[in-house]
């Protein structure tokens, strides 16, 4: 029979609707090309080090995905199906406008699942085309290469505008569904997995399929089995390469189809274990709060004073009532690594012992770094080690100590490396500070007298210190962690000049809790 | 997800709404790209180059129109900017046939149209393809192409002409077997 048909409508009719889903290599040379900009883009910004913790990030993602394994989306005729279809007449017709008959098949069984999907063949594969016709058809003449190496197996996938016009509305859903799917380079090429629980599965391994001669089922024989269709288009090399269409294979004869629903079974499995990971996952919260309290243990690395070069020698006593509280801001850069800040109150101050003091209206030979205020004025400070002599002491002195208070805002930055992430954890703890003057005052203290005589000269008002220390958290709810971190803080440039030969250092104990959101 | 917020998405690169992006619309692209290259690794040279410029580019979509349409003008500027490249020859303008008809005999395959649209030599592919399935007046063909009216609408008339022939004598065609 022929027919007369003016060109542009048959090319545009049978165009409609036409889609063709491309070899899953162009998807990974285009994500391969996007992450190469993405980290072009992104590392001049970083530090040093978390530029070091987001390239092996990347590499290790990149690793992942390239391991998932590659699959391909099936779209089988669900069970329910098979009554309709036994139902339906049983005749296998000559397919003449695929478009139409399709449509109507899908129209008869309103299951309309009639979706086709993939699945890749050989390039060698001879081409079989298969048609259905209101009722199901199938046929099939498939020469298959067996020996195809994985390359040459390489997955087309391919849809044929017949389906993809029936299942217009189901379009959507594969689409979306596929992209949940993951790939794989498994050398056995094609691991198919099912969508719709309605649907039933049925997956096919195209490479025991290539194996098994063709299945030419007459649909009366469908009772008990389920419908398959395989369809391989081929000799257009140059077209759409190996393409290998599969339906529903009808017959449960065929023992390749038995071995293949089996093994992609187990891989069904793994793939959804990997898909329900993947959504157990717990999202990385960026941003944390929060608080934390030390005491302070305040001390000198070496035996100095800031006041004054005689009394450098002279014992030193702590106060045990150094401490530290304030507010801390982290970000998470990555799992592992977090940039911190906040904002910390600190006070601290110690007392030089062994000193004798006397007043007097005369004052000479005042401590280098004191600036006297008018009490302070009157009053001589002698290192009592100087004025051994009996004679020198003359009745109206009196032995005590000076009592240094310092004061400071601290506002540090630092970045912590998780070594250990369960619900405990231990980091490490590195940055500096800034620290802003807000207190500075010298005492005088006796038995009898607790007297300011000033400040000190040499402070800077700002200096830094370098942080190092471990943090040890522990989960306490989903959002909120408690944290002990022992951290040194060295401190540099505290003394405007003539320190002393005093090396201050601060070690407290934060400790705190951790809130993210 | 929305299209609208996968696109912002995109925006924001994000590799995962890239990748549904990719998924969502390639089998609609990967057609086109086949119908205007001469062969499947072509076709697939091109859809790469296009999805990477949408990337690109996807900041710029405004939604204002649809986002297919969108993808559909990138798609096909890149592919006449690839032969814009090339500057193919100007024919000599022949006598036009404007109606063809065609005589069909038996089942023919979209696979064998494909086939035969891809062996047309490129700027008949080009002009039939833009008429035929774009809609594109010879005026749009001639000033996007940078050739004459006269030009376009002959080799529009020769690519019909040669599909005619094949589809007629089914040369190198794939008919399906059928069984009946």
């Amino acid at each position: 029979m022929s027919e007369r048909k003016n060109i542009n409508k048959l090319f545009q009719e049978n165009f409609e609707n036409f889609e063709v889903i491309p070899d899953e290599i162009v998807w990974e040379n285009i994500e391969k090309k996007l992450n190469e900009k993405k980290k072009r883009r992104v590392i001049p910004f970083w530090w040093k080090l978390s530029g070091i913790a987001a390239a092996l990030l990347i590499g290790f993602f990149v690793f992942i995905d390239n391991s998932k394994p590659k699959i391909i989306n099936i779209n089988t005729v669900a069970k329910q199906e098979k009554d309709s279809v036994k139902t339906n007449s049983n005749k296998v017709t000559k397919f003449v406008d695929k478009k139409q008959n399709v449509a109507t098949a899908n129209i008869e069984n309103e299951t309309g699942s009639t979706k086709t999907e993939v699945i890749g063949g050989s390039k060698k594969t001879t081409q079989t085309h298969s048609v259905l016709k209101q009722k199901i058809v199938v046929e099939t003449e498939r020469k298959h290469t067996v020996n195809s190496t994985n390359k040459t197996i390489k997955n087309k996938v391919y849809k044929v505008n017949a389906t993809s016009i029936v299942n217009k509305k189901s379009e959507e859903k594969i689409a979306s569904h596929a992209t949940k799917q993951k790939k794989t380079k498994n050398n056995n090429p094609i691991i198919a997995s099912e969508n719709n629980t309605s649907l039933a599965e049925k997956p096919v391994n195209p490479v025991e399929k290539t194996n098994d001669s063709n299945t030419i089922s007459n649909p009366n024989k469908l009772s008990n089995t389920s419908i398959a269709n395989n369809n391989s288009i081929d000799q257009n090399k140059s077209v759409l390469n190996p393409n290998t269409k599969t339906d529903e294979t009808i017959n449960k004869k065929n023992d390749s189809i038995k071995i293949a629903s089996v093994e992609p079974n187990a891989l069904e499995e793994l793939l959804k274990e990997k898909e329900s990971k993947s959504i157990t996952e717990p999202k990385l919260n960026r941003w944390q709060v929060s608080t934390n309290i030390a005491p302070i243990y305040f001390s000198s690395i070496t035996n100095g004073s800031p006041l004054d070069d005689k009394l450098a020698n002279n014992d030193k006593t702590y106060s045990a009532n150094n401490q530290s509280y304030g507010l801390g801001l982290n970000y998470a850069i990555t799992k592992k690594l977090k940039i911190r800040t906040g904002i910390n109150v600190l006070n601290m101050d110690y007392n030089t012992n062994g000193i004798t003091y006397y007043q007097t209206q005369s004052v000479t030979g005042k401590l280098t770094n004191l600036n006297p205020n008018a009490a302070g004025n009157l009053i001589v400070i002698e290192n009592l080690n100087n004025v051994n002599s009996p004679l020198n002491k003359i009745g109206d002195r009196t032995d005590g100590s000076l009592n240094q208070k310092l004061g400071y805002i601290e506002m540090p930055l630092e970045l912590t490396y998780k070594v250990l992430n369960k619900k405990f954890g231990i980091d490490v703890i590195g940055g500096m500070s800034t620290m802003v003057l807000n207190e500075n005052e010298i005492y005088l203290q006796s038995s009898d007298l607790n007297l300011k005589i000033g400040e000190a000269s040499n402070l800077n008002t700002i200096h830094f210190s370098g942080n190092v220390g471990l943090g040890f958290k522990y989960d306490i709810f989903k959002h909120l962690e408690a944290r002990i971190e022992p951290v040194f803080k060295y401190q540099i440039n505290t003394f405007s000049n003539d320190p002393g030969n005093f090396k201050p250092y601060v070690f407290g104990v934060y400790s705190g809790i951790n809130f993210s959101f | 997800m929305t299209l609208e917020q996968l696109i912002n998405d995109c925006k924001k690169n994000d590799s995962k709404a890239q990748e549904q992006l990719y998924r969502q619309y390639a089998p609609k692209m990967f057609s086109l790209c086949l119908k205007y290259s001469r062969n499947y690794p072509e076709a697939q040279d091109n859809l790469q180059d296009i999805f990477l410029l949408v990337f690109e580019k996807i900041h710029q979509y405004a939604f204002k129109g649809s986002f297919d349409g969108w993808l559909k003008r990138i798609t096909i500027n890149h592919i006449l900017q690839q032969y814009r490249n090339k500057r193919l020859l100007n024919s000599i303008d022949e006598d036009v046939v404007e109606d063809v008809e065609v005589e069909i005999n038996d089942e023919i395959s979209v696979e064998f149209l494909m086939k035969i649209i891809q062996e047309l030599p490129d700027r008949y592919r080009l002009v039939f393809n833009l008429t035929v399935f774009e809609n594109y007046s010879h005026q749009e063909i001639a000033d996007a192409l940078g050739i004459s009216v006269g030009t376009s609408k002959s080799n529009l008339s020769r690519a019909k002409m040669i599909l005619k022939e094949k589809i007629e004598n089914n040369t190198g065609s794939s008919k399906m077997p059928f069984i009946k």
